[in-house]
C-alpha cells in the first residue's frame, strides 16, 4: 500500500513538473506556436512578401545616372490592439524590417531624414513608403474570433505626390475569445 | 442571564468578531479623504501596499493605486500599474469558474476576487492612452485607445456571458449547498422561480426601489439597456480627437486645442439590509432566527464645480458636458445588482432551509442533551448567517462624475485659461494640435493637468 502511494505521488510530481515550460531559445525565423498577437514570424512574413512585391513591381526607378532609387521608409503605424507598452516596439520593428529588406534588394538606397540634416552631400529622396498595420476582430458563430491583420503599404512619388504603388498583405488568425485582449 | 443564554451570547459575539473584519473600509476612507483634497501621492501609498500583496482584491487595489499615481504625476508608475491591472482582468477571464467554490454560496459575493466591471477596463485603457500621450508615445496612445474601444464594443456581449455563467453556477451551488447541509430544497422548483416569487412581493420590490433605486421589473436587463446607457462618450471623443490630430481620419488640422475636464467623483457603494419576504420562508417564527440579506446601493457624490469654461485670445467659451459617468456606473451597477439580488435571495433561502431542517430534527428528538446541542447549532447557524451577510461594496471609486469638453483654435500667443469654479489654470500651449486633460476631484482639491501636443 505504501509503495502504491509513493508511486502515485511520484507520478503526480512528474506530471506537474512536466506541465511547466523550461526556458530555452528558438532559432531566428523558426515558427514557434502561433499566437494571437503579431509575432516575429508574422513581421518577417509580411515584410518579406511586401518588399518582394514592391521590388518586382518595377515602380521604383532610379534617377538618370543613379544606380538605385532613393526611398524614405517611415516606421509603420501599428493600428492594432496590442498593449501600449508594445506598440512603439512593434512599429519600430516593422519599420526596421522593411528598411532592411529594401536595402538587401540592391535596388534601393534608404534615406534617413534626420541624418540627412547634417549631411555634407545633399541628396533628395524620390519616394516615400508609408505603411499601416491594421487589425479587425470578427466574432465567429461559436463566439471565438477571426482576427484579420493587414499591412497596407503605399509608395508616393515625392515630386508629383502620386501614389504609384499600393499593396495589402493579409494575415488571418482564428483565436479563442479569451485571447482577444491579451 | 442563564447558562444557555450566556453560551449563545458568547457564540454570537465570537462569530461576529471573527467574520466582521473590514480594514479595507478604513483604507478606502483615507484614500477618498486624500483624493478629495488633492493629496494624491499619499492616497497611493496604502492601495499600493495592498496591491503588491497580490491577494484576492489585487485588481481593486491596483486600480485605485494607479488612479492616484497618475494624478500625482507619476505617469510611468501609473501605466505600469494599469498594465498589471489588465493582467488581472485577463487572468479572471482565463480562470476556471470552478475556483469560485460553493463557499460563496454560503457567504457572499464579497469573498470572491474582485474582477472589475466593464467600464473599469474601458477607463484603464483610456487612462493609459492619456498617460502615454504625456510620455510622448503616440503609437501607444493609438493602440490603448483601440483596446478601450474594443472593450466598449464588446460590453454587452461580455456582460451577457458573465450573467449566463453566474446563473448556471448559482443553480449548481444552491442545490449543492442544500444537499450538503441536509436542508430542504430551496422553496420552489428552482432558483429562478424562487427569485420570481420574491420579486412578486409588492412590499419587497418597493423596498428595493426605495433603497437601491432599482426596479425589479426593468432595471439591469441587458435586453432593455440602450446603447447610450453604456457607451462611454468620453472615450469616443478622445479617440476621435486623437485620430483627427494625427491625421488618421483624413487631413490634419493645424494648431487646435481640445480640453477635457473630468469633474468630481463617481458614485460609491454602501451596504443596506433587508429581510427575505416571509412568503418564501415557512415556519419563519418557529425555526428561522435570521433570514436577512445585505445589498449594495449607490451613493452619489457632489460635483466639484457646476460649470467650466476655456478662454483664449480674449474670448471665453463655456465647456459642454459630454459624459455623465454617474449614468454609466448606474447602468453597470443595475446589471450587477440584478445578479447580486438574485444570489442574496437564494443564499438567504438556503440558509433558512438549514435552520428549518435543524429545527425539525430537534423537535423529533426526545433526549434533552441532544435537543440542547441541536438548539445551539441552530442558533450558531443563524449567528453565522448574520455575521457573514455582507454586501459587496467594492467598486473603482476614483472615476469622475461628469466629463466636459471644448475645441478651440490655439491662440497666437499660446495662452489658454481653463476656469474651474474659483480656480484658473493658465496653460502655455505649444504650436501643433494639443490635447489637454484636467482632473478636478472636488472643489477643495487643486486641479491636475495633463497635456500633450501632436505635430501639425
Amino acid at each position: 500500500m505504501k509503495k502504491l502511494i509513493r508511486g502515485l505521488a511520484a507520478v503526480a510530481v512528474v506530471t506537474v513538473a512536466g506541465c511547466t515550460t523550461p526556458t530555452h531559445r528558438y532559432a531566428e525565423g523558426e515558427a514557434r506556436a502561433t499566437v494571437a498577437g503579431f509575432s516575429e514570424f508574422d513581421i518577417n512574413d509580411v515584410t518579406d512578401r511586401a518588399i518582394a512585391a514592391l521590388v518586382s513591381s518595377g515602380r521604383m526607378t532610379p534617377r538618370a545616372g543613379a544606380v538605385r532609387a532613393v526611398v524614405v521608409a517611415d516606421d509603420v503605424i501599428a493600428d492594432t490592439t496590442c498593449r501600449g507598452s508594445e506598440a512603439t516596439g512593434l512599429a519600430d520593428t516593422l519599420g526596421i524590417s522593411i528598411r532592411e529588406r529594401l536595402s538587401a534588394s540592391g535596388k534601393v538606397d534608404v534615406f534617413n531624414e534626420r541624418a540627412a540634416q547634417g549631411a555634407k552631400v545633399q541628396i533628395v529622396p524620390q519616394y516615400r513608403l508609408r505603411g499601416r498595420l491594421t487589425e479587425r476582430n470578427l466574432r465567429t458563430d461559436d463566439n471565438d474570433y477571426q482576427r484579420e491583420y493587414n499591412l497596407n503599404l503605399t509608395l508616393i512619388e515625392l515630386e508629383t505626390g502620386l501614389e504609384t504603388w499600393q499593396k495589402r498583405i493579409h494575415v488571418g488568425k482564428l483565436i479563442d475569445k479569451k485571447l482577444l485582449m491579451n | 442571564m442563564n447558562g444557555l443564554q450566556l453560551l449563545v451570547f458568547v457564540l454570537l459575539v465570537s462569530v461576529a468578531g471573527f467574520s466582521g473584519c473590514r480594514s479595507a473600509e478604513a483604507i478606502m476612507a483615507d484614500y477618498e479623504a486624500n483624493v478629495l483634497v488633492g493629496k494624491f501621492a499619499e492616497a497611493a501609498i496604502e492601495p499600493t501596499e495592498k496591491a503588491d500583496e497580490d491577494g484576492k482584491d489585487a485588481l481593486f487595489w491596483q486600480l485605485h493605486a494607479a488612479a492616484a499615481e497618475r494624478l500625482a504625476g507619476n505617469n510611468d508608475e501609473a501605466v505600469r500599474r494599469f498594465d498589471l491591472a489588465e493582467d488581472l482582468f485577463i487572468d479572471f477571464e482565463h480562470r476556471s469558474k470552478a475556483v469560485d467554490t460553493t463557499a460563496s454560496m454560503m457567504t457572499g459575493d464579497y469573498i470572491l476576487p474582485y474582477a472589475g466591471e466593464g467600464q473599469d477596463r474601458v477607463f484603464t485603457c483610456l487612462y493609459k492612452a492619456i498617460d502615454f500621450g504625456v510620455l510622448g508615445k503616440p503609437a501607444a496612445v493609438r493602440t490603448e485607445l483601440n483596446r478601450a474601444m474594443l472593450h466598449q464594443q464588446n460590453w454587452r456581449a461580455e456582460r451577457s456571458a458573465e450573467i449566463a455563467a453566474a446563473d448556471a453556477k448559482l443553480e449548481r451551488d444552491a442545490r449543492s449547498y442544500a444537499q450538503s447541509n441536509g436542508a430542504r430544497q430551496p422553496i420552489g422548483s428552482n432558483a429562478a422561480s424562487t427569485v420570481s416569487r420574491a420579486f412578486g412581493d409588492a412590499s419587497f420590490s418597493a423596498a428595493i426601489r426605495t433603497n437601491a433605486g432599482f426596479d425589479t421589473a426593468r432595471d439591469g436587463r441587458l435586453d432593455l439597456i440602450a446603447d447610450d446607457d453604456f457607451t462611454n462618450a468620453y472615450l469616443v471623443r478622445v479617440n476621435e480627437t486623437f485620430r483627427r490630430y494625427v491625421g488618421d481620419s483624413g487631413s490634419k488640422p493645424h494648431d487646435m486645442v481640445t480640453v477635457f475636464v473630468e469633474d468630481g467623483m463617481c458614485p460609491k457603494r454602501e451596504e443596506w439590509r433587508i429581510d427575505l419576504p416571509t412568503v418564501l420562508i415557512p415556519w419563519v417564527n418557529r425555526y428561522v432566527q435570521y433570514a436577512g440579506m445585505a445589498l449594495p446601493k449607490l451613493v452619489y457624490r457632489n460635483a466639484a464645480v457646476t460649470a467650466y469654461s476655456v478662454s483664449g485670445a480674449g474670448t471665453c467659451y463655456p465647456m459642454v458636458e459630454i459624459q455623465d459617468v454617474d449614468r454609466l456606473v448606474k447602468t453597470e451597477f443595475d446589471v450587477y445588482f440584478r445578479g447580486a439580488l438574485t444570489r442574496e435571495i437564494i443564499r438567504a433561502v438556503a440558509r433558512a432551509g438549514v435552520q428549518i431542517a435543524l429545527g425539525a430534527v430537534r423537535d423529533n428528538v426526545s433526549d434533552d442533551n441532544t435537543r440542547l446541542a441541536l438548539t445551539l447549532v441552530q442558533l450558531g447557524t443563524a449567528a453565522y448567517s448574520f455575521a457573514t451577510t455582507d454586501a459587496d461594496i467594492r467598486s473603482w471609486t476614483a472615476l469622475p462624475k461628469k466629463v466636459y469638453m471644448l475645441d478651440l483654435p490655439r491662440p497666437a500667443d499660446g495662452a489658454v485659461t481653463v476656469t474651474c469654479g474659483l480656480e484658473q489654470i493658465r496653460l502655455n500651449v505649444q504650436s501643433g494640435n494639443t490635447m489637454v486633460f484636467v482632473r478636478k476631484t472636488s472643489s477643495a482639491a487643486p486641479s491636475v493637468v495633463k497635456m500633450f501636443t501632436l505635430p501639425n
